[in-house]
């Protein structure tokens, strides 16, 4: 497996970036190659710019914003999300990297019958690690923003076969030491 | 009586508008619907791009998120006191990716933070706070067609009219008016788009 684990979270002491580590533990120990795009680390920018807006639609070699991050993904076979859910879906930076990086030729080609997949058909596998402040039933009364974007949206655009896997922890804010050594141990159990 | 005092006294709308380009679509039915909401409203316009607004949470935002003070940006402060004298929530910006744009999401993720939009409890669940909003208004634009966005399920919709909507504890009127299949569009459907904006939002 060659995994790229995308971050998103502002404080390098959260649990979103101790379950990053988890992660990358688990997928050393199991021999499998990774790489990770901490999106706060890296400084992203999270608004599409107005130059970027108006080339999002022409193909990759005229956007170099996109780049580095095209060819992290087109090294990849999977994806793992790590972020803390806020608002029902990713935080902005996380939207900003899709709204930014997910353009025609990195991950769709844009033709008269409108975006049809290509570009990330390697990509075979998706695991969603997200925390949310609030309960399961909160999150779907909200309408579960996040899950239908990668799961339905995103995941349209890769290989067919994709399979993707979520792993929730709810209520973190209340949650008990015990209850999130208990959910780091399951992030763990699935990478290795 | 000047005639300024029975204006003052009109229901404020506050327009928050996302989109990168003052030559898009999108930018003309911000414009729009200023101008139909003026009609019964006071209006303020945030133009998030035109002010530089910073999308990200930043590191020291979220470690003040849940203190009494989570406010750091002074421009999300100023915002933030325009929500919490507002009626009407109106939103004008583009779905991408079946979502609110980062800068809106981003919008959302500093300004309506404990003490605006909610309250914690004693056991820390969530309480609404928005008491002073009767009404939120969605103006969107999908490259997409409708069916296509039932199908994926709308998230900027339900990030509007559901999980903002979470923080208001009490009925209000819903209003969402989506120009679908943009990309494939003729300049007359457009044009029929933001007459039907206009019309709806005069008359509210």
């Amino acid at each position: 497996m060659r995994a790229l684990i995308v971050h998103a979270h502002p404080d390098p002491e959260s649990f979103s970036a101790h379950l990053v580590a988890t992660i990358q533990d688990g997928l050393n120990a199991a021999g499998h190659e990774h790489q990770t795009l901490d999106l706060y680390a890296s400084g992203f920018r999270a608004a599409m710019s107005e130059d970027e807006w108006s080339l999002h639609r022409r193909t990759a070699e005229v956007k170099p914003w996109t780049d580095h991050h095209n060819e992290l993904l087109r090294w990849a076979d999977s994806i793992i999300w790590v972020y803390p859910t806020w608002w029902s879906g990713p935080p902005a930076i996380l939207k900003g990297w899709v709204d930014r990086v997910w353009t025609n030729g990195v991950a769709y080609h844009h033709t008269d019958k409108g975006l049809i997949p290509g570009p990330l058909t390697h990509i075979h596998r998706m695991l969603i690690v997200t925390t949310h402040g609030s309960s399961r039933w909160v999150n779907l009364a909200e309408g579960d923003v996040g899950r239908k974007m990668i799961r339905r949206t995103l995941r349209s655009l890769c290989g067919w076969r994709c399979r993707t896997r979520w792993l929730a922890m709810y209520d973190v804010d209340r949650s008990t030491l015990e209850q999130r050594r208990r959910f780091v141990e399951r992030v763990r159990r699935h990478v290795s | 009586m000047r005639p300024t005092d029975g204006r003052d006294a009109r229901p404020r709308a506050l327009v928050v508008h996302a989109h990168p380009s003052r030559r898009s679509f999108n930018h003309h039915l911000a414009q729009v619907t200023v101008e139909a909401l003026s009609v019964d409203h006071e209006i303020e316009l945030i133009d998030l791009y035109r002010l530089g607004f910073q999308p990200e949470m930043s590191q020291e935002e979220h470690q003040r998120y849940h203190s009494d003070e989570p406010v750091v940006d002074p421009m999300v402060a100023s915002h933030a006191e325009s929500v919490l004298s507002a009626e009407t929530l109106a939103f004008v910006f583009p779905t991408w990716w079946s979502g609110l744009p980062a800068m809106l999401k981003g919008w959302l993720e500093k300004t309506m933070v404990p003490g605006v939009a909610f309250e914690f409890d004693d056991r820390g669940r969530v309480r609404p706070a928005l008491h002073n909003v009767r009404r939120i208004i969605g103006v969107t634009t999908y490259g997409s067609p409708r069916w296509k966005m039932t199908l994926v399920g709308d998230g900027g919709r339900r990030t509007l009219l559901r999980a903002l909507r979470l923080n208001i504890p009490h009925r209000i009127d819903r209003v969402w008016l989506g120009m679908y299949s943009l990309d494939a569009s003729t300049a007359e459907q457009r044009a029929a788009f933001v007459r039907r904006v206009d019309e709806r939002l005069r008359t509210l």
